[in-house]
């Protein structure tokens, strides 16, 4: 016990969990981000018969028990399902109690988070500088990349910030769906949830626990370093 | 021969507008109104920003908008420039960015001499938000011309700014309007900005376009129906003769509205562009005005007000200048107990006065009657 506290070196078991929960997060925030970019946008900008219905189907799990999230994944991913036998057999995918099926858990849960941030930059850029864009001559696609985009990056880079803290600690969802399989699924959360259930590991959790806090500051330092760029550059330095 | 065919109709809420009108290949059109004419909603009709409810948008042989053969040409294609009010430079980009978002061409003869003459030279790596707002609405209009505009609208591109500012915008513009080939359409509630660019002018009340065409002939005749929108005021193209060295006056020619020919009839006014010093230092008292040149005409608005009428010339007055002429009309002005009456001179000059119904029963006024128009040559300035 004694020089487990004085060894503040990672072990090679919360290397693998910090490591995994990384990757998780990490990869479903990069594959949901377009996603999340198109339907902001999407949201802000246009009216369409349904958007109120897109709308909560997409904000849906912000208030719905990430267990039940899980259960939905599970009965329409797992290979039991006609949809998860399909990806297996046409696309070689399989999710379910793989860490590619705690990516997923981690996708569905961060896409309102990352899509009501995103919206909400878009909704703040003024469309008569789009409008100008538009007497210009420039197209809507290039008016996106040049003009919308850039101006709702800060929003982008918190909303894709918002949603990969909220990966790293996603619990249930992850346990539902992939399970907790050391290596493979179990990240840090869950790793510290089976400390928790053993008897006389409550230091190694406690260890986990830090290590979840200090991921969480760096995090939002990150965050904040690069919205307050991005908003210095867009003022122009003077 | 029209190059813009305009012929729209448009509902907004309670509000309806009907435009129609043409206008010619080349010059400045003045947009003139009241506020909640329908001024920006017409542009913006024009710009494809806004779609009318039906009717026909044409440029040149280009059908823009033709509500039964259900055209609508995308604002983005219909090469157009667009000043906005508020500038509406791109907020990220720098000053060069934005001029040549539309452009490619950096580095023509038309770039660079666009940018000296709008002087944006050193300007060009600011960011907007660093930028005066005279500077902003200088980058807005050099953004819109690099892109190529077959027709350039302004929607009020002075309102924003402060007097000194818009005088010197103003100079800008007129540089800039003298080597554009194409037509430009601006939207203005300002007549001094309308008297200094303006070839043509639309006037536009309550949704509606009242008269349209040259400026002079559009506003004169405004104001001999009494309209209430606009203040009594005559319009006169006007050309710089002589300057009188001794008393440092210039007196200045007025030049028929439609032919554009010399009227033989002439007006003193405060001396143009003549130091005090170097007045006094010549030796004889009157100078022709060497460079003579129809290019060099100004405008004048005499306001009916400034204008009175005497029975006679044969008693000396202060006022300097007293034309003989005839009482052609009169019209009363509203509830006011005055009237506006037209005089028209020997060479079809027309000037307006504004006098009260007690003068007019008094001198015994009549229609046809000869009277000595005068105007105090103080109250006369030009519009460059």
């Amino acid at each position: 016990m004694m020089d487990m506290i004085h060894n503040l070196a990672l072990s090679e078991f919360e290397i693998t969990a910090l490591w995994l929960s990384l990757k998780v997060s990490g990869i479903a925030t990069l594959l949901t981000l377009p996603f999340a970019i198109f339907i902001g946008f999407t949201l802000s900008r246009r009216d369409f018969l349904g958007k109120s219905l897109l709308e909560a189907v997409i904000y849906l799990p912000l208030v719905l028990p990430p267990v039940v999230i899980g259960y939905l994944l599970l009965i329409s991913f797992s290979n039991q399902s006609y949809f998860g036998r399909f990806l297996f057999d046409y696309l070689g995918l399989e999710f379910a109690f793989r860490w590619q099926g705690a990516a997923l858990a981690v996708s569905v849960v961060s896409l309102p988070l990352m899509v009501r941030s995103i919206r909400l930059a878009f909704d703040l850029i003024d469309t008569k500088i789009e409008q100008a864009a538009l007497t210009l001559g420039a197209s809507p696609f290039r008016i996106f990349l040049s003009i919308s985009l850039p101006l709702a990056l800060p929003g982008i880079v918190s909303g894709a910030v918002l949603g990969m803290a909220r990966g790293l600690g996603e619990f249930g969802a992850t346990i539902t769906f992939a399970a907790n399989i050391p290596g493979q699924t179990q990240t840090l959360p869950l790793a510290m949830y089976s400390f928790i259930q053993t008897p006389g590991a409550e230091f190694m959790a406690a260890r986990l626990c830090v290590i979840a806090i200090v991921i969480a500051i760096i995090a939002l330092l990150i965050s904040e370093f690069l919205t307050r760029q991005m908003k210095k550059k867009l003022v122009g330095q003077s | 021969m029209s190059y813009l065919n305009v012929k729209i109709r448009k509902r907004f809420g309670n509000t309806s507008l009907a435009f129609n009108f043409e206008l010619p290949k080349t010059g400045v059109t003045m947009i003139y109104g009241p506020s909640g004419a329908g001024k920006t909603s017409l542009i913006n009709m024009i710009s494809g920003l806004t779609s009318p409810d039906m009717g026909k948008v044409k440029f040149g042989d280009e059908v823009m908008f033709d509500s039964h053969a259900q055209i609508n040409v995308k604002p983005n294609k219909r090469q157009i420039g667009y000043v906005f009010q508020d500038a509406r430079l791109f907020p990220h980009l720098n000053v060069k960015q934005n001029l040549f978002y539309a452009s490619k061409a950096e580095n023509n003869d038309e770039a660079k001499s666009l940018i000296k003459l709008l002087a944006l030279n050193t300007l060009l790596k600011r960011m907007p938000n660093t930028l005066s707002g005279g500077e902003k609405q200088r980058v807005a209009i050099g953004r819109a011309l690099l892109s190529k505009p077959k027709l350039l609208l302004l929607d009020e591109p002075l309102a924003s700014l402060d007097q000194s500012k818009k005088k010197e915008l103003l100079g800008y513009f007129k540089r800039l309007v003298k080597q554009l080939n194409i037509p430009i359409i601006m939207v203005s509630h300002d007549e001094n900005e309308a008297m200094a660019l303006a070839d043509n002018l639309i006037m536009i009340d309550k949704g509606k376009v009242v008269n349209y065409g040259p400026l002079e002939t559009v506003w004169n005749e405004q104001n001999q129906i009494g309209t209430t929108a606009i203040k009594h005021s005559m319009a006169y193209s006007a050309l710089h003769k002589f300057d009188h060295l001794d008393y440092a006056m210039s007196q200045v020619e007025f030049i028929h509205e439609k032919s554009g020919n010399l009227t033989g009839s002439f007006l003193w006014m405060k001396a143009q562009g003549m130091g005090n010093g170097q007045a006094r230092s010549e030796t004889k008292n009157l100078r022709h005005k060497s460079n003579v040149n129809l290019d060099n005409k100004f405008r004048l608005l005499i306001d009916a007000q400034d204008v009175s009428i005497a029975l006679d010339n044969t008693s000396p007055s202060s006022i300097r200048n007293r034309i003989v002429c005839r009482i052609v009309s009169c019209q009363e002005v509203g509830r006011e107990q005055s009237l506006l009456v037209n005089l028209a001179d020997a060479n079809g000059v027309i000037f307006m006065a504004k006098i009260s119904n007690w003068a007019w029963r008094e001198m015994k006024l009549k229609m046809g009657m000869k009277v000595v128009a005068q105007i105090k040559s103080t109250s006369l300035i030009p519009i460059y």
